[in-house]
This record gives structure tokens, sequence and C-alpha cells, in this order.
């Protein structure tokens, strides 16, 4: 235990509550004993190379108390500083906190990256801590055109805090669903832990659309998401940084022609970093994945983007896409951008790559020359060179989302 | 409307325009004809306020304003406008929407209401007429994937909806097929007014044949060294530069 930050947590964790099932409680018991012993990550540390969680090791945020959300608007459920309440959702939408206080929740909803196996501080955190969060378990065959959207939030103060959601997210065979995790600024200081389990049955399709608004709290978010043969993914991530927005991508390719489609921006301004450590496993044979990353850095922002493609012993046939351009608007930002490829199969197409420019200064002279002023020009330029990683799929929450961010009056 | 007087400029470290003087009346066409490299895009480049060139002598007033003084945007919203010679791609930013845009910025910064969306897709309908581009050139980015004429086209396109005071046509003509030359002429000439003022840089007399210019003028090594009716482009055509520098040269020692 070698920083406030693990001392303060170990002296919260509230007491179960009714209903939960013996499981649980010892899990979160074990994991806050993992908390307590485990080693705070350093720069030193190749996962944290380019992130500093120095400032978070000396704060001492507080538990939120449980103020039940009232108002869930038009989204499906929302969540605010990790208690949940469930709005205008299909029966398959529950929340975690509902399961466990039914007293039926079996073990089997406990999310991935149990403190147990080896995790990090932050999922042992989550772990202890996280009391709800989405679970949601789409029937076989189900269809829905329309996008569910989760809102999340914090606390919406000042103070230091910290919070924990545990999403488990699974499509039965051949089922399509739309989701929008909707991300708000998280003012104030402190930890906000995010874990998505995520499994995606044979021939099923899971758009997923996850927008973080820039956020002061240090955000951590940790999503595993496994397709099983003939299944598609279309991932949309876009984030505008926190202090750091950490988050830990996995993606595997278990079955055979998966399709993965995975989009993402950072817009960063400030002092704000985003970091994403992408782990793209190609497991099986004949499977096509297309990652599109682009990083706009301003101010003094930090964009780190590490992803890793692993092309596994027999999965010939594999077609693997991996791309990142960064865009830096400012001499004290900063982008870190290494993809990297490891390749066990034969046959297999891959391309990787990474770019690192400015506007271009061609492009703003010809929007000036017709009169667009050079805010509006360099919005327009960016929007332009950021909506690159939705490609096709303008109308996906993730780019209107963009386009809204960049709207220059 | 514009007077341009013993200006000089230079880019990287190099003098390219060396005293040179214009002036263009409201109403007047005028064509500037001159050797590769005489320092025509230069002057289209300091008139319209591209980065990377600094003017060390001269000045430029544009309808009583000190046109250098002024931001890029400032001076499209005064009324100038450039066709440039290569004009720019942009992919990703949608070609009707930019124009939309152009316009609405321009009308803002004069003071005047924006234009709706049914409104503008008037407007780019009745300009359609006079230079037909595809439709789907204006629903792709700005000239992304264009071909040449395409993108020379497109410039005409933009001065026909910006509806600007002054416009500099760069090299406009070069590259185009007969009938795109024609069409480019053709949105020149229904854009002339006793208010407009044009300046036409081009090598060839062909499009001077369709837009008939009141003034040629001669642009050697960064002066202007001959003007003139339009009976001194067909001059031109037929003697070439050289016939110009003999003269100046004749000039010179007499
Ligand atoms: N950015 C630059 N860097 C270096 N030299 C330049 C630059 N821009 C222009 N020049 C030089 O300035 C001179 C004038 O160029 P400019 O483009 O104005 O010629 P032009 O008369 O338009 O020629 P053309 O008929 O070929 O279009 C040329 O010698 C050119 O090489
Ligand atoms: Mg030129």
């Amino acid at each position: 235990m070698d920083t406030v930050l693990q001392q303060t947590l170990a002296a919260q964790l509230p007491p179960p509550s009714a209903g939960w099932p013996a499981w649980f409680i010892e899990r979160r018991q074990r994991a806050l004993d993992a908390l307590v012993s485990a080693r705070w990550p350093q720069r030193k540390d190749e996962a944290w190379k380019y992130t500093s969680l120095h400032e978070l090791a000396q704060q001492a945020p507080q538990v939120v108390q449980a103020a039940v959300p009232a108002a869930v608007d038009d989204a499906a459920m929302v969540f605010v500083a990790g208690q949940g309440a469930v709005g205008n959702a299909p029966p398959f939408m529950r929340r975690l906190a509902d399961a466990l206080a039914s007293g039926q929740a079996g073990q089997a909803l406990a999310p991935a990256t149990p403190a147990a196996e080896g995790g990090d501080v932050f999922d042992h955190a989550n772990a202890a801590f996280a009391s709800d969060g989405a679970l949601i378990d789409v029937p076989a065959g189900y269809v829905d055109d329309d996008w569910f959207r989760i809102h999340i939030r914090g606390a919406g103060q000042a103070a230091s805090t910290h919070w924990h959601l545990a999403h488990r997210i699974q499509l039965g065979e051949g089922a399509n669903l739309r989701l929008h995790l909707d991300q708000e600024a998280l003012s104030g200081s402190g930890l906000a832990t995010i874990v998505s389990d995520i499994r995606v049955a044979r021939g099923a399709h899971l758009e997923l659309a996850w927008t973080r608004a820039a956020g002061d709290m240090a955000s951590i978010a940790r999503t595993r998401i496994e397709l099983e043969a003939d299944a598609r993914l279309t991932l949309h991530v876009l984030d505008a940084g926190a202090s750091p927005s950490r988050h830990d991508l996995t993606v595997v390719l278990a079955g055979e022609n998966v399709q993965s489609d995975v989009g993402g921006v950072f817009m960063l301004e400030g002092r704000r970093v985003a970091d994403l450590q992408f782990d793209l496993r190609h497991d099986s044979p004949n499977a096509s994945s297309n990652t599109t990353w682009r990083a706009i850095a301003n101010e003094r922002s930090r964009a780190v983007f590490n992803g890793h493609i692993n092309v596994a012993k027999g999965a010939d046939g594999t077609d693997a896409q991996l791309g990142c351009k960064s865009l830096l608007g400012s001499v004290q930002a900063e982008v870190d951008a290494k993809p990297v490829l490891e390749i066990y199969a034969d046959d297999v197409k891959c391309a990787h790559g990474a770019t690192v420019g400015q506007l271009d200064a061609q492009a703003l002279f010809y929007l000036r020359s017709r009169g667009i002023g050079l805010d509006q020009a360099r919005s327009m330029l960016t929007r332009a060179f950021a909506a690159e990683a939705f490609g096709e799929r303008q109308d996906s929450p993730a780019a209107l989302r963009l386009a809204q961010w960049l709207e220059v009056a | 409307m514009l007077t341009i007087d013993n200006l000089h400029a230079r880019t990287a470290g190099k003098d390219i325009l060396k005293g040179l003087d214009l002036k263009v009346g409201a109403g007047e066409v005028h064509a500037i004809m001159g050797p590769n490299g005489s320092g025509k895009s230069t002057l289209a480049s300091v008139l319209s306020g591209r980065d990377g060139y600094e003017v060390t002598a001269g000045s430029v007033r544009f309808n009583g304003q000190d046109l250098l003084e002024l931001e890029p945007e400032e001076r499209a919203a005064a009324g100038v406008f450039l066709a440039l010679q290569y004009p720019v791609e942009i992919p990703g930013v949608n070609n009707t929407y930019f124009l939309r845009a152009a316009l609405n910025a321009q009308r803002r910064s004069r003071g005047e209401a924006e234009i709706d969306s049914v409104e503008f897709l008037r407007l780019v309908r009745e300009k359609l007429k006079v230079l037909s581009l595809p439709d789907d050139l204006l629903k792709r980015g700005v000239n992304s994937g264009f071909s040449g004429g395409e993108k020379k086209r497109n410039e005409i396109f933009q001065m026909a909806v910006l509806e600007p005071a002054l416009a500099i046509l760069d090299e406009t003509d070069s590259g185009l097929d007969i009938d795109a030359l024609r069409q480019v002429a053709d949105g020149v000439n229904a854009l002339r007014s006793p208010e407009r003022g044009f300046i036409v840089i081009t090598h060839y007399q062909r499009l001077l044949d369709y837009i008939q210019p009141d003034f040629v003028h001669v642009l050697v090594d960064g002066r202007i060294v001959e003007s003139g009716d339009r009976t001194l482009a067909r001059e031109l055509e037929a003697h070439g530069y050289g016939w110009v520098a003999e003269r100046h040269l004749a000039d010179a020692g007499a």
C-alpha cells in the first residue's frame, strides 16, 4: 500500500447490500485485499510509459453517497457516479445492482478481469467497489435499428470522488444491437473506473459508440470484447481526454470470418491526456479487422496510441489494417503512437502505420480565401481529418457528437 | 477599384515582383500575360493574402482600403476572389457545405443575413445553368478526386456563387477542353457588370476571344512592361515574348 489513494480506498468499502450473494461479497473483499497490496503503476512500466499517475496517487477521493438518479430523459439507462437507474429499456437491459439484490445473481454475472487473476490496482478497485453497471443480454435473433443510449455521469461536484461501474453485455446468436455509451464530462478530481465485458455470439452484430466528454478525473476503462464466428463489431470511440483518460481495449476475434471495424478519435485540449492501449487478437482464420484512429492534440495535451495486433498461429487468411494519424495543434502538445504487428500465421494481409502532422496550410488558405474565418476553417479541416475514423458511418452517435463538438458559431 | 503601386514582393528569399503598377477600374477586364516564372501567380497570391509572400515596397488599395492589411478572409468579404492556378483538394469537406459556409461567412462579416439552405440550393441551381457541373461533384469533398478541368470549373462555379467585386483568374483556361473553356468564359461573361472588375491571367489567346478584355498587360520579370488593348494579345501570339523583350531593350538603348 504505497499511495494515499490506495490507503484512502482501503478504508472505504461500503457494507454489503441486502440480498447480495455470498460469492460477490467474498469477491469484493478479495479484491480489496489485492488493491491494498498492489504495486502502484510507474512510468517505467511499459504500459504506463507515457501517462503519469503521479497526481492521482496523492489524491484521497471519497465514495459518493448513493443518490439514485431521477431524470433518465430518453436514455435506456443512466448511471450517476456508479449508481444506475433504468429508463426506457427493453427487458433484456437490467442493472447489475438489481440482479445482485434479487439474490439470483450467479457467478457468471461477475465481469471478467477478476481481481484474483493478476489485475492491476484499477482492476482491483473496480472489482471491490463496482456494484452496478449495465447488464445486457440480447436474445438470439433480436434486431433493432434504434440506438440505445446509456448515459454515464459523474457526481457533478468539484470534490474529489471515486466511483466504479461494471458492464456485462452479451449478444445472442444472430442478434443486432446498437449501443451508445454516452459519458459526460467528469468534473472534480478523483477516480472513475469502468470495466466492460462484452461477448458477441455467432453471427451477431454489435455496433458500439462510446463518447467520452472532456473530464478532470482519472477515467480508467477496461474493455474486453470477444467475437464468435461470423460475428461483427463496429466500434466507434470519441474521447476528449481526462486526467488521464486511459482505455485498455482488448478485442478478441475468437471465431472464423469475424469482421471488426474500430474507429476512434481523440480530441484533446488543455492538459488532458487520452491513452489507448489497444490489443487486437486474430485467433481464428479468415477474419478481417480495420482499425483507424485519429488523434488531435492541442495546447498542452497528450495522446497515446499503443496499437497491438497479434495474429495467432493458425489464423490464416487474416486481413488486418491498423492506422493512426495525428494532428498536433501546438508545439507543446504531444502524440505517442506506436502500432505493432505480431504475426504467427500464413497468408496474412497486414498493414500498419502512424503519421503525425499539422493542418494543411494550403487547405487552410483555400478556405480562408473564400471568406471562411481562421477558426472555422481550422475546425472544418479538423473535422474532416477526424471523421475519417468513422469512414462511411457518419451517422453514428460518435460521428454526430464529433460534429457537434466542432461546430463553430 | 484596384490600384497597385510600385509593388515589390519576395518569397523564399527571392525578389519576384519588382515594381509592379496596375490599375483596374470597375467594369473593366484586364488580361495579364507573361512568360513562365515572371510572377503572375505571385501577384495573385499577394493580392489574395497567401502566407509566405513578403511585400517589401509599394501599396495595394482596393475600394479605398489598404488591401495588404487584411486577412485572406477579410479580402474575400471585401469582394476579392482568386481562382487558383492549382486548386486545393480538401477531402472530407463537402463541396456544397463549404461553399455555403463561405457565402455565409462573407455575408456575416458584411453584416448581411445568412442564406438558408433552401435559398442556397436555388442559387446553386441557377448558377449551374451557365456552368454545368455533375451533381456528384457537388456532393464530393472539395476538389477531391476532381480532374484538372473539373477543378477549374469548380473555381468558376464558386466565383459565380460568391459574386465577387474583383475576380482574379489564374490560368483558369489551362487544361480545359474546348467546351469547358467556353463554359468558363460564359461564367465570366455572365458576371461581367459595370461594378465588377476582372484580372485574367492566361497564356493563350483563345480565352481572350471569348472573354474580350479591355486591356492586355505583359508581365516580365516582376514588372508590367507593356500594356495595350486586346490587339496586343494577338501580337504576342504571333511574335512571342521575345518580341516584347527586344522592344524594351531597344527602348532602353534609345
Ligand atoms: N514558394 C516559392 N519558393 C521558391 N520560389 C518560388 C516560390 N513561389 C514562387 N517562386 C518563384 O517565383 C517565380 C515566379 O513564380 P510565379 O508562380 O509567380 O510565376 P508565374 O508567372 O505564375 O509562372 P507560370 O506561368 O509558370 O504559372 C518563379 O521563379 C518561381 O519559381
Ligand atoms: Mg502561375
